[in-house]
């Protein structure tokens, strides 16, 4: 069964993946103000978008 | 009765938040523990390095935090504190105390909070790999 959902605005999911690429969380977050592709307050690379 | 209107029933009587049970997860391979004590759709906001909060999306309201480096604090909790119990296992809301001096003056009531809600929830003071005896 396939759940399609869109996100709630101000929001974007977000998947952790530490050094080696190994899945740590994924979550919603707030999207950071002025670029709403990229969650707040994180730290390190954005792989994609 | 019209299948939108038993659809309607049946969801009315079946509301998944009132049946939540509080629970929490111990993830050794990501040195993290999840908490969440309410069923409410939520998203991340982090609060310091190792305490991350979930919201509920509706509300803004607090619903559950993971922690960073729960080893760590299971492995130096019994410095400060008399842990030792028979039963090998301690109060989930005293994995919240270290974080008191982490956060902010104005944030230490969400730290209060979470302890509060995870009272009588227990967690094994060794963390195992699964199997392991």
């Amino acid at each position: 069964m396939t759940v399609q959902v869109s996100a709630k605005a101000g929001f974007v999911f977000a998947i952790f993946v530490d050094e080696y690429g190994n899945i740590d969380e994924w979550t919603w977050r707030q999207s950071t103000i002025g670029d709403p592709d990229r969650p707040d307050s994180v730290e390190g690379k954005l792989l994609w978008p | 009765m019209a299948v939108s209107k038993r659809l309607e029933t049946f969801l009315a009587a079946t509301t998944i938040a009132d049946k939540f049970q509080p629970y929490h997860e111990l993830n050794l391979e990501t040195d993290t523990l999840t908490f969440y004590f309410r069923g409410d759709a939520d998203y991340s906001k982090r609060l310091s390095d190792h305490v991350t909060l979930y919201l509920s999306v509706d509300k803004d309201e607090l619903v559950g935090c993971r922690i960073k480096g729960i080893s760590g604090i299971l492995e130096d909790l019994p410095n400060y504190i008399d842990v030792t119990g028979d039963d090998g296992e301690l109060q989930l809301s005293l994995v919240f105390l270290p974080f008191r001096g982490e956060v902010k003056q104005s944030e230490q009531r969400v730290l209060a909070n979470l302890a509060k809600q995870a009272r009588g929830q227990t967690i094994p003071r060794h963390l195992k790999p699964c199997g392991a005896s």
